[in-house]
């Protein structure tokens, strides 16, 4: 899975389509040995390895990258679809909203937003990181 | 100094905001307010997207903050490009319609994702948060380390919104306390339906620069969180909340899915733990709405049936290294300490799990890590007695990988060739097999990116060791 991830990290917005249908193969095989060890452990009456709804969600992954490889030869990189930066960014306003009178919260949280975005994209006018892609254009 | 000697003690928030708003040290950006009841409620803020992108325009950052490229001149062929590609994958996206009909350009229309989640605040009150972002961005680090970015356009495979601080990619909406749901209910729909009418604008109308001689469109193509964020948000009725908790119960589950109707029982059942490719769920896909109204979040959205349910995305990161992966080691530790294995200590559960935990930790040591589970045992694995489902105690996905990690070099020392006992074989296999696979998928020269990974993602320790073992097998 970790691998699967790994080789996420390194594509883009869009991944290949024979990588997307590796990727969606490396996923199934990852639910395959874990409702193997389900299995095994419910032959012995043990409550273990639970069938739990987030692999099924994890299978919705790989379906759709085979589905969409069988259209197109660029398919979706799940990874765009993850919070993991989200939940990084949404750690800083409640950082901010634990230190502010809880009366006037939201307002407070949303004035001190201003002044760390201000900051942060002028950070960002000077971080050149990315910004010489598309060789051709 | 003298601005702010003036600044009024009894509201000095307000105050000192003015002062710097006029010294250029915050975003001068419009904050609105709705109504949504009586006292603090009655001028509630929220910052719409139509505002924050107008300053990102205004101040020639649009192009970088939410395409990833320099300039909107670049900017044009690689969201044409953007929306040939997605066309490939949605042929029947609504907003294709819209272009045909000349209502928008595709070269100037930037898509992007909304966020809702629920960060801790202020004595730990829930504070659900809605915020935007581009859906594409300047790339991750192994990205650009790989050069991949530089790659001619019809090859390039457009970086993830990743790089460059959070707070200058991603765009508060609004945020909302507990207290304040309790109070009044209808809150967070009322500001979802004020963030909806702002994107239909932003798809309809757009934004033009000062001079006007810039026009964009925004086109909304879906919406991410975790699973209770996006339950919440579509306020769905097919949801993980209905997995069944006993064998049977007297009224027949409808599905656990919003996506499906994987979880269905009764005559037609189709079983959501069925994962392989050909499970009978795979048919139902997108096939049934899982509301009871249209959420708020679509309103003006030109989407079918089927890409409204689709619009609701979920996070295949959350839920391996949150969920999954909490289950499987736990399950692994527990299935090794319950085991026949020669190397472990004779004696009680509580004795073998200080074994492991006693390798566990020189282990770590070994690496000069501290680890974020202090150690294993019935606790940090939920396992209080033989009769428990073990998972996880952790809440951090790099816990899980480090756990992940820990399992694999345990594998390697203690259960590889020396038992026969069929779980752990599965278990060694399950890591063994995924080592492998990630050679055939990158080739040796791409050790260095695991490196470049590790700083991405922080979950992958693990793998780089994986990965170094099969490469060079006699380390």
């Amino acid at each position: 899975m970790n691998v699967a991830l790994a080789a996420m990290y390194g594509s883009g917005f869009w991944i290949r389509r024979e990588k997307g249908l590796r990727l969606a193969n490396l996923i199934f095989r990852f639910l395959a040995l874990y409702a193997t060890c389900a299995h095994l452990t419910l032959l012995q009456r043990k409550r273990r390895f639970a069938m739990v709804p987030k692999l099924h969600m994890i299978a919705h992954s790989a379906v759709d990258l085979q589905h969409q490889a069988a259209k197109s030869d660029w398919v979706q990189n799940p990874l765009s679809l993850t919070n993991q930066m989200q939940e990084d960014y949404i750690g800083r306003p409640c950082r901010i909203s634990r230190r502010v009178n809880i009366r006037s919260l939201h307002r407070s949280l949303i004035m001190r937003a201003l002044i760390v975005y201000q900051h942060s994209l002028r950070n960002s006018d000077v971080d050149l990181r990315g910004m010489d892609g598309y060789s051709d254009l | 100094m003298r601005a702010f000697a003036n600044v009024r003690l009894e509201d000095a928030e307000v105050g000192v905001h003015r002062v710097l708003l006029d010294a250029g040290m915050t975003a001068p950006i419009r904050v609105e307010t709705v109504d949504l009841g009586e006292g603090k409620l009655k001028r509630f803020p929220f910052i719409k997207l139509s505002e924050w992108v107008q300053h990102l325009l205004d101040t020639d950052r649009l192009s970088r903050q939410m395409v990833g490229v320099p300039t909107i001149a670049k900017m044009k062929p690689v969201l044409k490009e953007f929306w040939t590609r997605f066309r490939g994958v949605n042929p029947t996206h609504g907003i294709f319609a819209l272009e045909s009909e000349g209502a928008l350009s595709l070269d100037t229309c930037i898509p992007f994702y909304s966020h809702t989640d629920e960060g801790r605040s202020y004595k730990h009150l829930p504070l659900w948060i809605l915020s935007s972002h581009g859906a594409i961005g300047r790339g991750t680090r192994s990205y650009l380390a790989s050069g991949k970015h530089k790659a001619p356009l019809r090859r390039n495979p457009m970086g993830l919104n990743f790089l460059g601080k959070t707070w200058s990619t991603n765009f508060i909406f609004a945020s909302v306390l507990q207290t304040v749901t309790a109070e009044c209910p209808e809150a967070i729909p009322e500001l979802v339906e004020q963030y909806a009418a702002d994107v239909r604008m932003l798809l309809y109308t757009g934004i033009f620069s000062r001079d006007g001689q810039t026009h964009v469109t925004f086109a909304h193509i879906g919406t991410k969180g975790d699973l209770p964020a996006l339950v919440r948000l579509g306020s769905l009725k097919r949801s993980f909340y209905n997995v069944p908790r006993g064998p049977s119960s007297k009224k027949a589950c409808q599905g656990i899915c919003h996506l499906c109707l994987a979880g269905r029982e009764g005559q037609d059942a189709l079983p959501f733990e069925d994962v392989g490719p050909g499970a009978g769920w795979v048919a139902t896909i997108a096939q049934s709405i899982p509301w009871n109204n249209t959420p708020a979040i679509l309103a003006g959205l030109p989407l079918s049936a089927e890409d409204q349910i689709k619009f609701f995305n979920t996070d295949l990161w959350h839920n391996a290294h949150l969920g999954v992966v909490k289950h499987f080691t736990a399950s692994a530790y527990v299935a090794i300490v319950e085991s026949d294995l020669g190397s472990l200590p004779a004696g009680s559960v509580e004795t073998k799990f200080r074994w492991i935990s006693n390798i566990y930790k020189a282990y770590f040591r070994s690496m000069r890590v501290t680890p974020l589970v202090s150690e294993i045992n019935r606790d940090t694995l939920n396992f209080p007695a033989s009769t428990a489902s073990p998972i996880g105690k952790w809440s951090k996905g790099s816990a899980s990988t480090e756990m992940m990690m820990f399992l694999d070099y345990f594998c390697r020392n203690y259960i590889d060739g020396k038992t026969a006992d069929p779980i752990l074989v599965a278990i060694d296999s399950w890591l063994l097999q995924f080592a492998r696979f990630g050679c055939s998928l990158h080739g040796h020269i791409e050790i260095q990116n695991y490196v470049l990974y590790l700083v991405d993602s922080k979950p992958v320790f693990f793998l780089a060791l994986a990965f170094l073992r099969l490469v060079q097998p006699e380390l």
